[in-house]
């Protein structure tokens, strides 16, 4: 609030034409400031205007004094996550906790741990700060629960760590972190939470914003936003579609595993009735079983699609929208100012007249002038206001369009690695029962390569697979080295999901001998 | 390895290619290619080798050229190669040496046209700018070509080290000694002897401690050696390895069904296909004849009616709709030519006279007709279900006996004015043999199930397509976001995206390709098969039928033969003692066909069983590689992708 009406250096700008000073304007944000101050019970806040003004200003800082100090902050660091209740409680409201640091004023202590909320209550608070703070591009949340399915350790993480990103995006920004609002937030109790400060100006709402945004927007000055607001309209469309397009793979990949599993399904019943073909009973069953088990596999990759980019492009399309709406909020603040300015020049025309006429009344003058005074604070008032935004949105417009760059590489940055991971997967799978398909009967198999001398089903042949801690051996390219690890544990995980998977049948062949046991013992720790 | 380029090659340039008819058939020449004759490979190798490594020195050259007069000296076996197995390199591109078979291969091929289009194929090799341009894929391929280099110790090492004989060389210095990747290169190398022997003294089974802990820590079986090798197909594959009961299917005709041309009017409009037939037996040893549909179902049914108990590969199935589709033209092509081909590869058959005729005649319509006539076959009247049977009295009871019962409207005939008179019913045969009861139960329940897994298996075809044709959408969506250009890195990055999902639909489409001409196919083969079956098991059971008939009537004469000869000789005794004997010469006819029939099945399902496991098992093995081939290409898709963006 304190940061709401800046320090105006233009104040004393003489644009009325009865030159009187508009010391009651700012000695009444003075006055406001000191008692949001004093309610705070802060003893010695030092005002950000006051002490930065003796600094050199770049430009704009005059507009954004919160910029130019970076002595307040706030560490928020997510401990948590609990889903309680019924499925959709659990599904859209969980709680989060969080330990709070920071040396803000408008906090009462400096340390608050083991906050928690609950996601309406951060619903709730974001609503008010879009309304309230039209400086800024708040942060859109995080999505309640991810696409791996709640109650999942992947979920959890997940999560946390996007609620934790959150955080430091409200963190990061000056203005947001000295809004009261955050500290009104933290500081009240559990599932209690609802805005207390008072939006100055509500942006239009409803039919109201409807059909203001059917308008054609007003001239902008400033043609880097004024470019902007388009480019994160289409962003936000084709996320959108991207996001379709991608349940829509996810949908025909799930019902493809079904169908490859029926495939599968079917080889192990060839196995079942095939009396004249003993021999060949298990070797159906075991490549049906594998069938079965790649198309589980696919299974999994569309949930990880999904929980990966589809999730990641939802924050997007989220954010993107407030944005957006923020841009919006700025085209009506400037509607406001063109309305303002009109509203002065034509108090001002009637001031004149008033003044070139002979015999006035007192009290029409008084009138005037005092709506002139009125018009023109307004004007004032409106025009420092687009001017702050202006200038915010243009620094959070570059923050942005990093975060959005940031967020969209890394969602497919995981999605990449998932992939990596489960066609790893299937590969190992695929390549294991490469050797009982070549040994299936003494008689066929290597034989056929001239190659029966040692391959009989006794000692059946086992193809080492192709993909070591060393590389794959199809390629002598090198794995980047941040990816060796996962590599191995990729191995590692495939061979314990089908060891789950083919228990019934394939013991023998997946029994343990002593020391790949120890093996896994020893390894696995992920 | 070629094989990757041959199978690949067609597939890639695919889009280029205008998708009609022609298409498909270079797949499946395609396909067939890989069946090519060892020599052959050989030759491929090396052309492509050259074209690829243009920079090939002398030396590496002579070596080939004596790897060339090896196998030529000694084609059939290689001991050393044999020992070589069990301490093979693990490189898994070289999986794909299973296609390389010969005489299990679906499809039989020519000499001079697998050169032919090897000859074409590394044109466009040279040639084709798009096969250049995808840089990335063929850097899948690129492990075998590397190794192609006569290697030194050191770069060796480099590559990988060999578990099974980290020990041979000495514990502590496991990764100097490092085995042979490629036994292919075996015969080439002055140094591959003492390889060899090394480890005819090694034992077959040695593991590393360190080793076998970071490779295969679940897999308990670490048996000798590694099954890919590469050196296998550069033995002729031994006849006798396939099989000791049966004869191998190999056979001196090569049989290609070519060119399908929609010819006639609109009313009369069919598909004609040439079949192109070249063999040293044949008198000009190469034929091209035209041949629509109905003629191979003609040709089933007139193999049917010669060879009973005999199961004939089936043609395809009729369709009424959808004849003149491109796609449904060329998987009836490739159904019809597997059908000839497996007809040509059965002993029997490959001297009968109408397959022989089938193959030559140029006239075919009235020469069918003849062959119908003497035979008996009523093999024109064709119906839709293959396993309907007709038993031809002529093959039955000789030609003139059969003249005699086709007079009387056919042996049942002659039987039912009887039978309408004395009994209800006619007499029922019921199969002695419990073999033949039980089998016939198999086989239905084989039949459900090889449906069931077809209907499976289109199903994941139309979805992979559908899958494939989403993925391009999606691709195409992140382009267009792409397009916005938001930020440099974020629109590079969606670039790649888009394109890494664009190959990925190509893999995909060619993966559910490849599935549909493996397994889709010899699953429809084998389902078709049953029906050929069953007709085999009807023969029986009809004949059967007859036998009974034949053994009514015969009591029913002898009853009256002695009841006539009880009132003393007479012309009708006369007659009686003739009818009965020309009944009971059909009866003892009948009877030996019957149990020769019997027999016939009996060898027949044997052989059949082991064919259909035969190639069962191939398709399923060259499924698995593929499907492990296309899991590296996507693999490999994606790390670059990583490695590159992210």
């Amino acid at each position: 609030m304190a940061s709401a009406v800046p320090y105006d250096p233009y104040d004393d700008i003489d644009n009325n034409p009865f030159s009187e000073p508009q010391e009651s304007n700012t000695n009444a944000t003075e006055t406001q400031r000191s008692e949001t101050q004093g309610q705070n019970e802060h003893i010695t806040v030092p005002n950000p205007q006051n002490e930065t003004s003796n600094n050199e200003r770049p430009a704009g800082a005059e507009l954004l004094p919160e910029r130019l100090s970076k002595k307040y902050q706030l560490v928020v660091k997510v401990t948590g996550l609990e889903r309680i209740g019924t499925y959709t409680h659990k599904k859209e409201n969980p709680t989060i906790q969080f330990d709070v640091s920071t040396n803000v004023p408008t906090f009462r202590k400096q340390q608050h741990r083991g906050v928690k909320k609950t996601m309406c209550e951060f619903q709730n608070l974001f609503a008010f700060l879009n309304g309230a703070i039209p400086e800024t591009f708040v942060p859109a949340l995080p999505l309640p629960s991810t696409n791996y399915g709640i109650s999942n350790s992947e979920d959890y993480n997940k999560t946390v760590k996007n609620f934790q990103e959150w955080f430091d995006r409200i963190a990061a920004d000056p203005i947001l972190l000295r809004s009261e609002e955050i500290a009104f937030f933290i500081e009240s109790d559990f599932n209690t939470y609802t805005p207390v400060g008072k939006m100055k100006s509500t942006p239009a709402s409803g039919l109201k914003r409807k059909t203001l945004k059917q308008l054609a927007p007003p001239f902008d000055e400033c043609l880097e936003l004024a470019e902007f607001r388009p480019l994160v309209k289409s962003i936000h469309h084709l996320s959108r579609e991207i996001q379709t397009k991608l349940s829509k793979l996810c949908k025909i990949r799930k019902t493809l595993s079904q169908d490859e599993s029926a495939v599968g399904q079917g080889f192990k019943e060839l196995a079942q009735d095939c009396s004249q073909m003993k021999s060949h009973g298990k070797f159906y069953m075991k490549f049906g079983k594998t069938l079965t088990a790649v198309g589980d596999i696919d299974s999994v990759m569309a949930t990880l699609d999904a929980a990966t980019l589809h999730d990641g492009l939802e924050w997007i399309t989220n954010e993107t929208y407030t944005v957006k709406e923020v841009l919006t909020n700025r085209h009506f603040l400037m509607r406001d100012l063109l309305q303002a300015q009109q509203n002065s020049k034509i108090r001002q025309e009637q001031a004149r007249k008033l003044r070139a006429k002979r015999d006035v009344s007192p009290l029409k003058v008084d009138d005037a002038i005092r709506a002139l005074k009125a018009a023109t604070t307004i004007e004032h008032e409106l025009t420092l206001k687009l001017r702050r935004v202006t200038a915010n949105m243009l620094l959070q417009k570059i923050e942005w369009l990093e975060w959005y760059d940031r967020c969209l590489i890394s969602s497919i940055k995981e999605y990449t690695m998932r992939k990596i991971e489960y066609e790893r997967k299937k590969l190992s799978l695929l390549e294991r029962i490469r050797s009982d398909v070549r040994a299936a009967d003494e008689s066929g198999g290597l034989s056929r390569l001239g190659r029966d001398a040692n391959t009989g089903r006794s000692a059946s042949v086992v193809t080492k697979p192709s993909q070591t801690a060393q590389g794959d051996s199809w390629t002598s390219d090198r794995r980047s080295h941040a990816f060796e690890p996962c590599v191995l544990k990729t191995e590692f995980d495939a061979s314990l999901d089908s060891g789950g998977e083919k228990i019934p049948a394939g013991e023998d062949r997946y029994a343990l001998d002593a020391r790949s046991a120890a093996h896994l013992l020893g390894t696995s720790t992920f | 390895m070629n094989y990757d380029e041959e199978l690949a090659a067609p597939v890639w340039d695919d889009a280029n290619e205008s998708s009609n008819v022609e298409n498909g058939a270079e797949l499946a020449q395609t396909f067939a290619n890989l069946s090519t004759l060892q020599e052959h490979v050989d030759q491929d190798e090396d052309e492509q080798e050259s074209l690829v490594k243009s920079a090939w020195n002398q030396e590496e050259e002579e070596p080939l050229a004596k790897q060339d007069l090896l196998a030529s000296l000694a084609p059939q076996e290689d001991p050393l190669a044999e020992i070589a197995v069990p301490s093979a390199g693990a490189t898994d591109g070289k999986g794909e040496t299973l296609f390389g078979d010969v005489h299990t291969s679906p499809l039989e091929v020519s000499e001079q046209d697998s050169e032919a289009i090897s000859a074409t194929s590394g044109a466009r090799d040279a040639s084709s700018p798009v096969r250049k341009s995808v840089a990335k894929p063929q850097k899948l391929f690129s492990s075998a070509r590397l190794r192609r280099h006569p290697l030194n110790e050191a770069q060796k090492a480099d590559l990988f080290e060999d578990p099974l004989n980290s020990h041979s060389t000495g514990a502590d210095d496991g990764e100097v000694f490092v085995e042979e990747p490629l036994d292919e290169e075996e015969g080439k190398k002055g140094s591959s002897k003492k390889d060899i022997l090394q480890q005819m003294d090694a034992p077959l089974f040695r593991i590393s401690p360190r080793k076998s802990l970071s490779a295969t820590p679940l897999i308990k079986k670490i048996a000798g050696g590694d099954s890919q090798n590469v050196e296998a197909p550069l033995q002729p594959n031994d006849i006798v390895t396939e099989t000791e009961q049966f004869e191998p299917p190999s056979s001196d005709l090569k049989i290609e069904v070519v060119d399908p041309l929609k010819v006639g009017d609109l009313t009369f409009a069919h598909v004609e296909y040439t079949i192109w037939t070249r063999s040293p037996r044949l008198n000009p040893q190469e034929v091209r004849v035209q041949r629509r549909y109905r003629d191979f179902r003609w040709l089933y049914r007139q193999l049917q009616n010669n060879h009973w108990g005999k199961i004939i590969p089936p043609p395809p199935e009729k369709q009424a709709v959808g004849r003149f589709k491109d796609d449904f033209i060329e998987s009836r092509r490739l159904q019809m030519e597997r059908m000839l081909t497996k007809i040509a590869q059965d002993k029997k058959f490959q001297d009968d006279v109408d397959f022989m005729m089938f193959l030559q005649s140029q006239n075919f319509s009235q020469d069918s007709k003849i062959r119908e006539h003497l035979t008996g076959s009523n093999a024109s009247s064709d119906s839709n279900d293959i396993s309907e049977i007709h038993i031809s009295p002529v093959v039955l009871l000789g030609h003139d006996d059969a003249v005699n019962v086709m007079k009387n409207g056919g042996l049942d005939e002659a039987q039912k004015s009887f039978m309408n008179i004395s009994f209800g019913a006619p007499p029922k045969y019921t199969e002695p043999d419990g073999f033949f009861v039980e089998q016939k139960q198999g086989m239905d329940v084989l039949e459900e199930q090889l449906k069931q897994l077809s209907k499976s298996l289109e199903i994941v075809e139309t979805q992979s397509n559908d899958l494939a044709s989403v993925t391009e959408e999606f691709a195409n969506t992140i382009k267009s976001l792409e397009a916005l250009e938001v930020s440099r890195k974020a629109s590079d990055t969606l670039a790649n995206f888009a394109e890494v999902h664009m190959r990925i639909r190509d893999s995909l489409q060619r993966s559910a390709m490849q599935e549909s001409l493996t397994l889709g196919v010899t699953i429809d083969e084998y389902t078709r098969a049953l029906a050929s079956v069953r007709a085999v098991f009807n023969q029986r059971s009809k004949l059967g039928y007859y036998l009974v008939i034949v053994e009514n009537d015969m009591v029913k004469k002898k009853a009256q033969l002695e009841r006539s000869t009880q009132k003393g000789p007479s012309n009708r005794v006369n007659a009686l003692t003739k009818d009965l004997q020309v009944l009971q010469d059909r009866h003892n006819k009948i009877k030996a066909k019957w149990q020769e029939i019997g027999d016939t099945i009996r060898r027949e399902l044997r052989k059949h069983d082991h064919e259909k496991m035969v190639d069962f098992r191939n398709n399923m093995e060259i499924f698995l590689e593929s499907s492990i081939e296309t899991q590296k290409e996507c693999i490999e898709l994606w790390e670059t992708f990583y490695q590159n963006n992210l």
